[in-house]
């Protein structure tokens, strides 16, 4: 069993690592993503006009690199709303993919870790 | 038209071409001269700064009632806004002061201005526009004694004393405000002749009620404000378990509202519907919620399983924040 330091430093330690590493990575991904898929991308109807005037300045910008990254990770789901009918040519991209989907990952995980925290705080020992 | 009596009061932003009869047509449908007149009326009422109906101009936001859509016989309905609200009153006022383009941004604001720790962001905003008028204080008390109201013994005292309260305040935070210097430096009467004596005061109180609005509107360096606000309490603090608490507390709630900022992001982006601003506020009421009770489970946590483990100590915040 675990003693009640490692369980919090596990879990403190973890949801820090992982909402850092979600904000890095969410970073990394806006610097090449934006260069990449801007030209293709950011314009009608993919967004409303208020979004591209609201989404050049960061923060906002991270928000149009969300949809990117969703694109990536789950072409399917992102699809049936924000870009349809849109059709990615992958090749070249595989490392932005797994980065994208890695994201995704990390978030459900920190989501997880958060719930755990929750949990184990507000119940009884 | 439905026929139904019962209304809501909504904010209504002026568009181009928009005179109050054709915004009125928009709600009510087709109505006698006199009943439209009536409903001008009120709005002339509920919105005070409109001086000549004939002239509102594109981007001004109109407080209105308008006939709630579907009425079902017998059905109870609550208005979710009353016109004769104070705080809808100063809500609209908030709005009117703002242009229609950072209108536009709120709904892009929320889950942002969230993410980067929004309840941080509150405590700033309430903790500026709460002591704002205890630098006017100064400017009205020293009128007096120029007017030979107080005395200059009482007015010395006046000062002394709303200064010592607006350091203890304000904590870090007063760097925003005074620039490393002592208040007592940065609040003085001016001896110039040119400008009036308490001009500076003044300009302290405007520079403080804009920092209130930036902040009111979410800025991620402020976020970095409230971590230094931890830092101060941190400082503060003599009980060792009640800073690692502190600290704690202070990056769960962080982390929280970034994740919730990171979460709800995904789902707009996801849904691709425009958010308005009552889902706006409703987000950031939810982002607030999250990082507070995000923090709230790290400092429970930390009781429960790690107060042995000291990170302040290992992390020489004690040094840092001193």
């Amino acid at each position: 069993m675990l003693d009640d330091q490692t369980i919090f430093i596990v879990v403190f330690g973890g949801i820090i690592v992982l909402t850092l590493g979600l904000v890095i990575l969410w970073h990394i991904l806006h610097f090449f993503l934006t260069r990449k898929y801007d030209k293709l991308l950011f314009k009608r109807p993919y967004f409303r006009e208020t979004e591209l005037g609201a989404y050049t300045i960061w923060p906002f910008s991270l928000m149009r690199t969300m949809g990117y990254i969703l694109l990536l990770a789950t072409p399917r789901l992102v699809k049936l709303r924000r870009f349809k009918g849109v059709h990615l040519d992958l090749s070249g991209t595989l490392i932005f993919v797994i980065l994208s989907r890695l994201f995704l990952a990390l978030l459900f995980i920190d989501l997880i870790f958060f719930l755990v925290m929750f949990y184990m705080a507000f119940m009884p020992k | 038209m439905n026929n139904c009596a019962r209304v809501d009061s909504i904010f209504y932003q002026v568009q181009v071409g928009d005179s109050l009869s054709k915004i009125i047509r928009r709600y009510y449908g087709v109505l006698p001269l006199s009943r439209q007149s009536s409903i001008i009326e009120t709005i002339l009422l509920e919105n005070p700064e409109i001086k000549n109906p004939d002239r509102i101009y594109p981007g001004q936001v109109l407080l209105m009632d308008v006939p709630i859509q579907y009425c079902e016989p017998g059905d109870i309905h609550t208005p979710v806004i009353e016109a004769d609200n104070d705080t809808v009153k100063t809500l609209k006022e908030n709005l009117q002061n703002t242009t229609p383009q950072e209108r536009n941004m709120i709904s892009h604001l929320a889950p942002i201005m969230i993410g980067t720790g929004s309840a941080n962001l509150s405590m700033i905003e309430y903790t500026f526009k709460t002591n704002a008028p205890l630098i006017s204080e100064i400017a009205e008390s020293y009128n007096n004694y120029k007017n030979g109201q107080i005395t200059k013994g009482q007015y010395d005292y006046q000062r002394r004393k709303n200064i010592s309260r607006l350091k203890q305040k304000l904590g870090p935070t007063k760097l925003a405000i005074n620039h490393k210097k002592p208040l007592n430096e940065i609040l003085r009467i001016s001896r110039k002749k040119t400008t009036s004596p308490v001009h500076v005061l003044n300009n302290q109180t405007k520079q403080m009620t804009q920092l209130s609005r930036l902040a009111a509107k979410g800025g991620t360096v402020l976020s970095v404000v409230g971590l230094g606000v931890a830092c101060y309490d941190i400082a503060h603090t003599d009980n060792q378990q009640q800073k690692n608490e502190i600290l704690v507390e202070n990056i769960g709630s962080l982390a929280g509202g970034l994740l919730y900022g990171t979460a709800v992001t995904t789902a707009l982006i996801l849904m691709a519907t425009p958010v308005g601003w009552i889902a706006a506020l409703v987000i950031g009421a939810g982002g607030i919620l999250a990082s507070y009770t995000a923090g709230q489970a790290a400092k429970k946590l930390y009781s429960s399983y790690g107060s042995t483990i000291d990170l302040v100590s290992a992390a020489k915040l004690n040094g840092i924040c001193n």
